[in-house]
């Protein structure tokens, strides 16, 4: 007998004292409940009086309420509050649902060792959404609040679709930097998840430019550190001579219109557009 | 009487609440902290003979016994076991007319429906299904995964946790291999887990006459039933901490 003399010992007997009890080993499978108060039965409501809720099936004697239900807003007849007062205000229905990641949440993530940056690499939302910094659905993006900035010391690349003053300091005073980019919802899709576009489509979407004038105004201010003034954007260089130059009209004396040239100038910018190589995506 | 008082005083509620209960907060004196690491003995398959120790987190290896998760995770594996075959017929799966069998007054009788109302005795089933029904529940992989530790420390702790660090298989199919195995360790009455990682066709042929009590489980498909209904697991140390990697901490 090798080394199992535990495990023989611990079969039959048990000891006690300086006697020996016998013990019968029962499976912890059937002694298993759950914790106290967490289970409830449903109420089975008309299965006879015994049961509580024979007869009238707990709805009382008559009326509305026992034969059906009662609208959640009717106040009895009185007029209900939601029309006793005026609408106020307005709902923007494109304002975006950013997700919030605190600064300490960061911190403590590499604290921890669940975010591990290699040298020079950039914590973007891809990143984010990969070491759960972010969890949950992640529908327009997300905004780096400031909270926990006191303690914040990590030197690290940040690039998100906002940050607020506050954390764009705090980010800049620890050695990093933050750079605030522009996300359409498909391209958002495409830059957390760019496998799936190439296993179902064979390509990646091209990364969206900001079309409203909302968009391109936020992304081009430098204390948002926005990526198209950052980076010098080609988009911005086309914008701004969209408004300076106007469409030459060519004179009508000698030439028909057709004759005319076509070449318009504020296209200029655009000169960029066109097809990107995989390697540019930088994936 | 004080220990009378004391017995009477103390609900149910408040045996479970002992139970489930971390210890009282605040530092105590002598206040040790617990070690981070558990010795395990590694042996040779299936001589069993040990080898060494091996240290092992006491966050995998040492969990402190919690019955209502390992209930929650029993509970969430057997509902998703559920085929859902039940298929009863309902009213008007019955085959019978759907006319009202009496009119509603003057008959003297009581009012009555169709013939296939719940209430008659030959009637269809109130709220009936058709198969397959979907018995599935929800668990957090992080209970799940708390329930799979919570069982390793029980077996750990009763001596039942067996790691071995040879290939968990015989030298040949032959069922006198699992015979002598047996007789040797006194297991003939016991149920046997043996989780494996890789193929071991000499372990299932060998067993075939035992598949009752002995059970031989991928690392993949391993429950926490599995773990509960064994008396004794038998684990490779590099599947065992496999698991360790993939639970969460």
């Amino acid at each position: 007998m090798f080394g199992l003399t535990s495990l023989i010992l611990n079969k039959s007997k048990l000891i006690t004292g300086t006697t020996f009890q016998q013990v019968r080993s029962v499976s912890l499978l059937s002694h298993l409940h759950p914790s106290l108060n967490s289970t409830k039965s449903f109420k089975r409501v008309g299965r006879g009086p015994s049961s509580g809720y024979g007869k009238t099936s707990s709805r009382g004697q008559k009326g509305q309420k026992a034969r059906g239900s009662v609208k959640p807003w009717f106040e009895g007849g009185q007029t209900p509050i939601t029309k006793l007062f005026p609408k106020t205000g307005f709902k923007r229905v494109t304002a975006l649902d950013l997700n919030i990641v605190n600064l300490q949440r960061i911190g403590d993530f590499i604290k921890s060792g669940r975010l591990h940056l290699k040298e020079g690499e950039v914590l973007d939302m891809r990143l984010m959404k990969r070491s759960g910094l972010v969890s949950g659905s992640l529908k327009d993006g997300v905004k780096i609040l400031a909270e926990g900035k006191e303690r914040f010391e990590y030197p690290i690349k940040i690039e998100a679709t906002r940050a607020s003053t506050e954390a764009i300091r705090a980010i800049e005073r620890a050695g990093g930097e933050f750079t605030a980019r522009y996300f359409s919802k498909l391209s958002l899709r495409a830059h957390i998840n760019p496998e799936h576009f190439l296993l179902t489509r064979g390509h990646i979407p091209l990364q969206a430019r900001p079309t409203k004038k909302r968009d391109i105004d936020y992304y081009s201010r430098v204390d948002k550190r926005g990526y198209l003034i950052k980076e010098d954007n080609s988009l911005l260089k086309a914008i701004a001579q969209a408004q300076v130059a106007k469409p030459k009209i060519a004179k009508q004396d000698n030439k028909t219109s057709i004759e005319a040239s076509t070449v318009n100038e504020s296209a200029a910018g655009f000169t960029n557009s066109g097809i990107f190589k995989l390697s540019d995506l930088k994936l | 009487m004080f220990s009378k008082n004391l017995i009477t005083s103390i609900s149910k509620s408040g045996i479970s609440k002992l139970s489930t209960a971390t210890a009282a907060s605040g530092v105590q004196i002598h206040a040790q902290a617990p070690p981070k690491y558990i010795l395990t003995t590694l042996r040779s398959f299936p001589s069993l003979k040990p080898q060494t120790f091996q240290p092992i987190p006491s966050t995998f290896l040492n969990q402190p016994l919690r019955r209502d998760i390992l209930w929650k995770a029993v509970v969430f594996d057997a509902d998703n076991k559920r085929v859902g075959a039940s298929n009863p017929k309902g009213r008007s799966d019955m085959g019978y007319s759907r006319k009202k069998l009496l009119p509603q007054k003057g008959s003297g009788k009581a009012r009555s429906g169709d013939r296939g109302s719940p209430i008659r005795h030959d009637g269809g089933v109130a709220l009936a299904r058709t198969a397959p029904n979907d018995h599935t529940s929800d668990l957090p992989k992080k209970v799940y995964d708390l329930a799979l530790k919570v069982g390793f420390s029980d077996k750990y702790r009763n001596g039942a946790l067996i790691v071995v660090n040879d290939k968990l298989d015989f030298a040949t199919s032959d069922p006198l291999a699992t015979e002598m195995f047996l007789k040797k360790f006194q297991l003939k009455n016991e149920k046997l887990l043996f989780v494996v990682d890789e193929e071991c066709s000499n372990m299932v042929q060998s067993t075939e006459k035992y598949a009752k009590t002995i059970d031989i489980v991928d690392k993949y498909a391993l429950e926490i039933k599995d773990i509960l209904n064994a008396h004794k697991v038998f684990i490779h140390l590099d599947t065992l901490q496999w698991i360790a990697n993939n639970v969460e901490h």
